[in-house]
């Protein structure tokens, strides 16, 4: 079971998604980005997802002071869609908190659990 | 734009390079930065486990995609600055440079530069046979009556259908009465105002009441958390304070922007303000209507803009934006300047007062989240809604299905594209574009 914390601007669509996404084999639990970050820390909660308008303003700030600048990273901004190799190689690299943007929650939400759901096997 | 006091270009350029060379100054000395997502890596910075190089990478990827599509599209469509188009480059800027007076003078050049695009801009626009400037006041009703339902459907994604009904009973029950007897006194819009005013302010404070409420019990228990968070935001606070003259200097030259109708407030007054100032003499009702739909937003990032000054020791550029409305509430430039030194003064004073509310009713916190949401859901709406009267106010016979399918077609475009553009400013960009293609064809005779 992958355990997620959202937190953010439309944070009930981004945990839809990722239910959405992952059915049985995801718990989401949608709360403040500070309560959010502390679960991850604490390992009560696997990963971190926040949605802002730039993807790593408010989505993030909280997660970077909490986690550590190295355990968080944008995986959507204006302009720039979610990417599987990039978010691949940021999970490899250790990062447990996304920020994605608004216009982007249901494809990067949807492609962060599938890619964790595949390499949980 | 009309500019009421027929200032010198010298002296605007001259304020503004001042602005942006003091942000950037403010974000290379890592105490204070416009962008949210840059601030928690202030300390970072000073502590070695990340160079400017890559501070500044990150700064310009978070940012870059937010001038283009917000920063420039609202700024051509309003013919006014923003604060993302002067200050997310003055971060960039500031935690690349080396030193202190590097990144100043290069930050006031940003600032001079963004003067020079100020007085092109209008003469541009307004050389157009079809103009732009009547249809895009058509924002103005949507984006102001879509703000009223903001805090209403915030309680109701908070706390549900009932509450949301015992809100609306004493919310909608004040403004409507409140305009009722307005009608007295008030005329054609200022009623609605008025309302709208009453709408937001009621609205925001009911749906922090119930909140607090929320959090009536288990308050000791947090009041000695609270103690114990308060010990670790000392050092930060007291770096804050240290800078206090220069936070006060940028909330003084942020109300004069304003006030001499240079930098607009946000994306919630700058559509407002765009329709306020094509007027001679703005009622105080429809000025003060615009101030409660910034002060509003204002409140909805509070605790993310607190949260991060208290940890990093680094406070917004334009503090917690209360100031912004001071330029357009103010009588004249001296007292805007003075007016504003004086709120990002009482800001900093009061921060670890608030962070300690915040601690105590931890639910407010969560209820600024879904302020913040239910803002940019209306917003979106909004302003999506006023571009569409406004594309067809811009559609004089015989061109009025060519705008429409025009303007179909660039919002289908970004769709497809995977929205390069935000939703909030496709409206807009949509209004301009098609208002150029309307151009090129009136030009060329079709």
């Amino acid at each position: 079971m992958l355990r997620f914390a959202v937190a953010g601007l439309n944070k009930e669509q981004l945990a839809q998604a990722i239910k959405a996404a992952g059915g049985n084999r995801v718990s989401v639990i949608a709360t403040s980005d500070m309560e959010a970050a502390m679960l991850v820390k604490t390992s009560q909660a696997d990963y971190y997802l926040g949605a802002c308008n730039t993807g790593g303003g408010a989505a993030l700030a909280m997660a970077i002071g909490i986690l550590g600048i190295t355990r968080c990273a944008t995986i959507a901004s204006n302009g720039v869609l979610p990417d599987a190799a990039a978010i691949r190689e940021h999970i490899d690299a250790g990062v447990v908190a996304f920020g994605v943007t608004v216009e982007s929650i249901e494809a990067a939400a949807t492609l962060v659990t599938q890619i964790l759901i595949e390499q949980q096997g | 734009m009309s500019n009421p006091f027929q200032l010198d270009w010298l002296v605007q350029a001259g304020v503004l390079a001042l602005l942006c060379g003091l942000a950037a100054y403010l974000a290379q000395r890592g105490i204070g930065s416009f962008n949210d997502g840059v601030r928690p890596l202030l300390p970072e910075l000073y502590k070695g486990s990340i160079t400017r190089r890559e501070l500044a990478a990150r700064s310009y990827r978070l940012s870059i995609g937010f001038v283009l599509s917000l920063g420039i599209s609202y700024a051509l469509a309003f013919e006014m600055l923003n604060p993302w188009l002067l200050f997310l480059p003055a971060d960039v800027i500031g935690v690349y440079a080396a030193r202190g007076r590097t990144a100043a003078w290069l930050g006031g050049l940003w600032g001079a530069m963004m003067s020079a695009f100020l007085q092109w801009m209008p003469s541009m626009v307004h050389e157009l046979p079809i103009s732009m400037t009547m249809p895009l006041q058509e924002l103005y009703l949507p984006v102001l009556l879509a703000l009223c339902m903001v805090p209403f459907l915030a309680i109701q994604k908070q706390f549900g259908w009932k509450r949301l009904v015992i809100s609306l009973v004493i919310g909608l029950g004040a403004s409507l009465l409140l305009a009722f007897t307005g009608q007295q006194w008030l005329r054609g819009l200022d009623v609605l105002q008025l309302f709208s005013i009453s709408m937001m302010l009621s609205g925001t404070l009911l749906h922090m009441a119930l909140a607090a409420y929320q959090d009536r019990k288990g308050r000791a228990g947090r009041e000695a958390m609270a103690a114990q968070m308060l010990l670790m935001h000392e050092e930060p606070y007291r770096k804050l304070k240290r800078s206090i003259p220069l936070y006060m200097l940028l909330g003084g030259l942020l109300a004069l922007s304003v006030h001499l109708h240079w930098l607009g407030g946000t994306e919630v007054s700058i559509p407002l303000l765009y329709d306020a100032w094509q007027d001679e003499a703005p009622s105080s009702v429809w000025l003060a209507s615009i101030a409660a739909a910034e002060w509003m937003r204002a409140v909805s990032f509070v605790p993310l803009l607190v949260m991060t000054a208290l940890t990093t020791g680094a406070y917004g550029i334009a503090g917690l934006t209360m100031v912004l409305p001071i330029g357009y509430l103010a009588p004249n430039p001296v007292l805007a300047v003075l007016i504003g030194m004086g709120v990002i003064a009482v800001e900093v004073l009061l921060l670890t007062r608030i962070v300690k509310l915040l601690y105590q009713y931890p639910t407010i916190r969560e209820s600024t989240d879904y302020l913040r949401s239910s803002l940019h859901t209306m917003m979106e709406l909004g302003v999506f809604i006023g571009s569409v009267l406004a594309v067809v106010k811009l559609s004089a016979a015989p061109y009025s299905p060519a705008a429409l399918f025009i303007f179909m077609l660039l919002y289908a475009v970004n769709e497809a594209a995977g929205k390069p553009i935000m939703r909030i400013a496709i409206g807009p960009v949509g209004v301009i574009m098609t208002a150029l293609l309307l151009n090129g064809m009136a030009v060329l005779g079709w």
